[in-house]
C-alpha cells in the first residue's frame, strides 16, 4: 500500500513539509511593520516548502526549539488567550525567543530575514501586532509567517541550504555506525528511521489533532526479533518523509469523509475532477435523474470506444483510514482499473435507483453518505464497520452486507408505523441489495410479476391501507401502524383477516371506486400462489419494497380509477380495528 | 544441494500475514509470504543439527483473499525470555509478573497493562505450497530426509500446530496427492509490490538466537500463482549487513 502512496509522491526532502499558514506579519525591509493581514480565506494558504523539525528534533535540545520562518501565532507573537496559565506562557517565551534566534541566523544568508528577526525584538512593535490581531479576531491555534516588502520567505529559496546545513546540527553524533537494513518499500539498503512522521487530517476520525503514525512500535509486544522502534518496518527517513508528506497531501485534496472513517482515494494518473467517479459517490450532481450514473454511463462508453485513452489504462487505489490513540488504522485498501471502478459506479447508482415516493418519477441520485446514514437514526450512531462494507460494495460491486439489509427493513418498518416519508436512499439500497444476490425480477417501480410471495403481501398491506383510507379518512393508527409489523413478520396470520375486514371498508365506497379497490386486491392476490406464515429477514426487507413500491404506484395514480370521495376523520367506527 | 519438490495443501478459518510497515494495527498481505510458509514446513520437518532449510518454490492460491477486521485486548509487553526465567527459577531473581491490566497510574508506565488493537486479518484461506529441502553441508541423503516428511506429512504429524502468520490462526495441511489433481488456482493477478521474504539469514545455521536479518522481493501474482526466487537467487534483496545489530 505504501508503496502505492510512494508513486505519487513529488519532491519532498526531509526537514520540509507543506504546511497551511493563515496569517501574513508584514514588514519592510529596514523592519517598519505595516500590519497584519489574512493570506487567504478559510484556513490560509498552503506552502510546499515549508521548513519543518520532526518531533524528536523539536523535543531533543535542552530548551524549547520550534520551527523556522512559520509557527503558531503564540510562538511567533506570544498571542494567546488570557487564561493561559503561566507555565504555559513560560515555554511560548523561550520558543519565541528560538524562533527569533533562527531568523537572526538565518538573516546571514537571507537578508531580508533581518527585518523579521527585528521586528520580533521590538516589544512596542509587538504590542502592535497582537493588537491587530484581536482586530481581526485571529485564534492562537492559527500559523503566522512574514511578509516582508511583499516577499514571502517560505517561498523563497535561499534559505534553503543553511536550513539543512541547521538541521543536520541539530543531530547528536553516534557513538558507533549505523546498522543498515533492506527498506521494505523501496529494497534500498538505507539506514532505518527511529521514529516515522506523523501523518495528519485524521483527527475528525478519531486521530489526534497533533497527528498519527503509520508505522510506529512504542510498545514492547509490536516489536519483533530483538529489532527496536522503527527498525521493525526498516525506511529511511527520505522514503518515510515522502510516504508521510505524500499521504498528507493526499489527505487533505483527495479524502471523503464517511462517519467515522475517511476514504482516501488517488489514480495513477490524475483526472479531472469531472471524471472522478468517486466523488460522484460523494455528491452526485442532480441534473437529471440519476445524474451520476449517465455521466458514468458516458465516461464508459467514451473508454470503451477508444476515446478516453487516457483513462483506459488508469487504476484507482483507496485507503480507508481511521485514528486509533495515535496511531493511523488501515481499514481497508482497495485497487483496480478505472474501467472497473466506472462501471462499478454506475452499477451502484442504477442498482439503488427506485421511484420516487410520488410514483411520478425516479427518486434522486442519493450520496454514498445518505445511502450509509439510512440504516441509522442519526449520523453519528452509524458503526464505522458498516460504512466500510458499504464502500467496498460500492466501489469493488460486491454484495451489500446483511447487517444493512437488516438494518434498512427495520428502519423502514419504524418508518411506517410512526407514519413518517419513506427514505429512497434506504428503499434503494434493499433493492440494490436483491438485485446483486441475484434477483433479476427486482425493478425501480412495482413489478407485479415477481416471483416472491412476501413482495406481493406488502403490496396488499399497501392497497388494503389505501383502501382503509379511502373508506374512512385519517382515523389515526390505521391499519398499517397497526399490523405494519405482524404483517413483515407473519403474513399467514394477518393477511387473511385483513383480507376479510377489508369488506366493511368496500362497502362503504361508491359502487365504481369499491369496484376499482376490489379489482386491485384480487391483481395482487393473484400474484400469489401461497402466503408464506413466517417471513426469513430478506422476505421481510422484500415485503417493505413490495409495500413501499405498491404505494408509490397508487401515489401515482391511475386512469382507470374513480374519483375517490373526500373523506374527513369523523365519528365514524374503525371497522378494521372493531373486527380484529 | 537439494531434495525433491513436495507439495502441501493448507488451509484455515484466518490467517495474517503482516505487513512490516503496518504491523502495530496489523494489515495483513493478501497471500501468504515465503517465510510464513516455510514455517507450515518446518512444524511438519525440521531439526537445527540436520542443517537444511525449505525452500518455498511457489505458492498457489485456491480461494479468493476476503478481509476480516478482528479487534482485540492484546497486552503491551512481551514475556520475558528463558535466561530470565531461569534465574526467577534459580531464586537469583525476584519473579515480576506480566501486568496484564492497570493503568498508567498503577505500573507507572504506559509500556504495560493492555491496549486495543485492529487486525486485518485473511478469513478462510487455502493455498497450495511447493517447496524442497536445501542443504548447508553437502554429503546428506537427501532420499531419507524427503521420505521422513512424506511420511509425517503424510500422517499428519507435526512438532507443533502449524499456523498462517500468527500463532492463533491454526493452519490445517495434507500432502497433496500427486495422482490426483486438486482445485485450480483462483485466476487473479495482482502486482504485490516488495513483500517480505524471510526475517532470517538462511544461509546460515539459525538457532533460537539468531539474528534477524531481513530480505525482500518483488511479489507478484499471476493467474493465482506466486513464484517465489530461491534464497539465494539475486531477485531477493537480503540484508546487506555482515552482523546486523550485533
Amino acid at each position: 500500500m505504501l508503496d502505492a502512496i510512494l508513486k505519487q509522491a513529488g519532491a519532498s526532502e526531509p526537514g520540509f513539509t507543506r504546511k497551511t499558514v493563515k496569517w501574513a506579519i508584514t514588514c519592510t525591509r529596514d523592519g517598519r511593520y505595516t500590519g497584519v493581514v489574512p493570506l487567504a480565506e478559510d484556513k490560509g494558504q498552503t506552502f510546499d516548502c515549508c521548513p519543518n523539525l520532526s518531533q524528536p528534533e523539536l523535543v531533543g535540545g535542552d530548551g524549547a526549539r520550534s520551527h523556522f520562518l512559520s509557527e503558531g501565532l503564540p510562538t511567533v507573537a506570544l498571542f494567546w488567550k488570557e487564561d493561559l496559565d503561566d507555565k504555559e506562557q513560560e515555554k511560548f517565551r523561550a520558543k519565541h525567543a528560538y524562533f527569533r534566534g533562527l531568523l537572526e541566523q538565518a538573516a546571514e544568508v537571507a537578508l531580508y530575514l533581518k527585518a523579521a528577526a527585528a521586528l520580533l525584538n521590538d516589544e512596542s512593535t509587538m504590542n502592535e501586532v497582537r493588537a491587530d490581531l484581536v482586530r481581526q479576531r485571529a485564534k492562537p491555534t492559527e500559523a503566522a509567517c512574514f511578509r516582508i516588502d511583499g516577499l514571502n520567505p517560505l517561498e523563497q529559496t535561499d534559505w534553503h541550504d543553511w536550513w539543512r546545513d541547521f538541521r543536520g546540527r541539530l543531530k547528536a553524533p553516534k557513538a558507533k555506525a549505523a546498522t543498515k537494513m533492506r527498506c521494505v518499500l523501496t529494497g534500498e539498503v538505507v539506514e532505518p528511521m527511529p521514529t516515522h512522521p506523523k501523518i495528519k487530517g485524521l483527527a475528525g476520525v478519531g486521530g489526534l489533532g497533533t497527528g498519527d503514525v503509520l508505522a510506529g512500535f512504542d510498545k514492547q509486544a509490536f516489536q519483533s526479533f530483538g529489532l527496536e522502534q522503527a527498525a521493525n518496518a526498516a525506511m529511511s527517513e527520505e522514503t518515510a518523509t515522502a510516504y508521510a508528506e505524500t499521504l498528507n497531501r493526499l489527505i487533505s485534496e483527495k479524502s471523503i469523509k464517511l462517519g467515522n472513517v475517511l476514504s482516501v482515494y488517488w489514480f495513477d494518473q490524475n483526472i479531472p475532477l469531472d471524471d472522478d467517479p468517486l466523488s460522484w459517490l460523494k455528491e452526485p450532481e442532480e441534473q437529471a435523474a440519476a445524474g451520476a450514473e449517465l455521466k458514468a454511463k458516458k465516461l464508459l462508453q467514451a473508454i470503451r470506444s477508444g476515446q478516453r485513452p487516457d483513462l483506459s489504462n488508469n487504476v484507482y487505489y483507496s485507503l480507508l483510514l481511521s485514528g486509533a490513540a495515535g496511531r493511523v488504522m488501515v481499514r481497508e485498501v482497495m485497487h483496480g482499473s478505472f474501467e472497473t471502478l466506472a462501471t462499478n459506479t454506475e452499477h451502484w447508482f442504477s442498482h439503488l435507483a427506485i421511484v420516487a415516493r410520488d410514483g411520478k418519477t425516479q427518486a434522486p441520485t442519493p450520496k454514498f453518505l445518505a445511502v450509509a446514514g439510512s440504516l441509522v437514526r442519526d449520523l453519528k450512531d452509524l458503526p464505522a464497520l458498516m460504512v466500510q462494507h458499504l464502500w467496498r460494495a460500492a466501489i469493488t460491486g460486491g454484495d451489500i452486507p446483511c447487517a444493512a439489509l437488516a438494518q434498512a427493513t427495520l428502519r423502514a418498518r419504524i418508518d411506517v408505523i410512526n407514519d413518517d416519508p419513506a427514505s429512497h436512499a434506504r428503499m434503494g439500497l434493499i433493492k440494490a441489495y436483491h438485485l446483486r444476490k441475484g434477483d433479476s425480477d427486482m425493478q425501480a417501480h412495482v413489478n407485479p410479476e415477481h416471483p416472491n410471495p412476501a413482495y406481493h403481501c406488502g403490496r396488499l398491506l399497501a392497497v388494503l391501507a389505501r383502501l382503509q383510507r379511502a373508506a374512512l379518512g385519517d382515523v389515526g393508527a390505521g391499519v398499517v401502524q397497526r399490523y405494519y409489523t405482524a404483517a413483515s413478520q407473519t403474513p399467514g396470520l394477518v393477511i387473511g383477516r385483513l383480507a376479510a375486514n377489508a369488506k366493511n371498508h368496500l362497502n362503504k365506497l361508491e359502487g365504481g371506486l369499491a369496484y376499482w379497490y376490489e379489482n386491485q386486491i384480487a391483481d395482487v392476490m393473484a400474484a400469489m400462489n401461497d402466503i408464506p406464515g413466517i417471513l426469513t429477514l430478506e422476505q421481510q426487507s422484500l415485503f417493505a419494497l413490495g409495500y413501499y413500491q405498491q404505494l408509490a404506484a397508487l401515489n401515482a395514480g391511475n386512469k382507470d380509477k374513480p374519483n375517490e370521495p373526500e373523506k374527513k376523520a369523523g365519528p365514524q367506527p374503525d371497522l378494521f380495528a372493531a373486527n380484529s | 544441494m537439494r531434495g525433491k519438490t513436495h507439495c502441501l495443501e493448507v488451509w484455515g478459518d484466518f490467517a495474517c500475514f503482516t505487513r512490516p510497515e503496518m504491523k502495530v494495527e496489523r494489515y495483513s498481505y493478501p497471500i501468504i509470504t515465503p517465510s510464513a510458509a516455510r514455517g507450515i514446513f518446518d512444524a511438519i520437518y525440521w531439526k537445527k543439527s540436520y542443517g537444511f532449510y525449505w525452500q518455498v518454490e511457489k505458492v498457489e492460491m485456491l480461494k479468493l483473499p476476503s478481509y476480516i477486521a478482528l479487534r482485540r485486548n492484546e497486552v503491551k509487553d512481551k514475556a520475558p525470555g528463558d535466561n530470565v526465567i531461569l534465574r526467577w527459577k534459580d531464586g537469583r531473581a525476584e519473579p515480576e509478573p506480566l501486568w496484564a491490566d492497570g493503568d498508567r497510574e498503577q505500573s507507572g508506565t504506559d509500556q504495560k497493562g493492555r491496549t486495543q488493537r485492529q487486525t486485518m486479518a485473511l478469513k478462510d484461506v487455502h493455498y497450495r505450497i511447493h517447496a524442497h529441502l536445501r542443504f548447508r553441508d553437502n554429503g546428506q541423503d537427501a532420499r531419507t530426509f524427503d521420505a521422513q516428511f512424506e511420511r509425517r506429512a503424510g500422517g499428519g504429524q507435526c512438532y507443533y500446530q502449524p499456523f498462517f502468520g500468527c500463532r492463533e490462526f491454526p493452519a490445517f495441511f495434507a500432502l497433496a496427492d500427486t495422482e490426483r489433481p486438486g482445485p485450480e488456482p483462483v485466476r487473479l493477478d495482482l502486482d504485490l509490490g516488495l513483500m517480505l521474504y524471510d526475517v532470517f539469514d538462511l544461509s546460515q545455521h539459525n538457532d533460537n538466537h539468531a539474528l534477524p536479518s531481513i530480505s525482500v522481493f518483488q511479489a507478484q501474482l499471476r493467474k493465482g500463482v506466486m513464484e517465489i526466487p530461491g534464497y539465494d537467487d539475486p531477485a531477493v534483496r537480503k540484508a546487506v549487513e555482515e552482523n546486523i545489530h550485533a
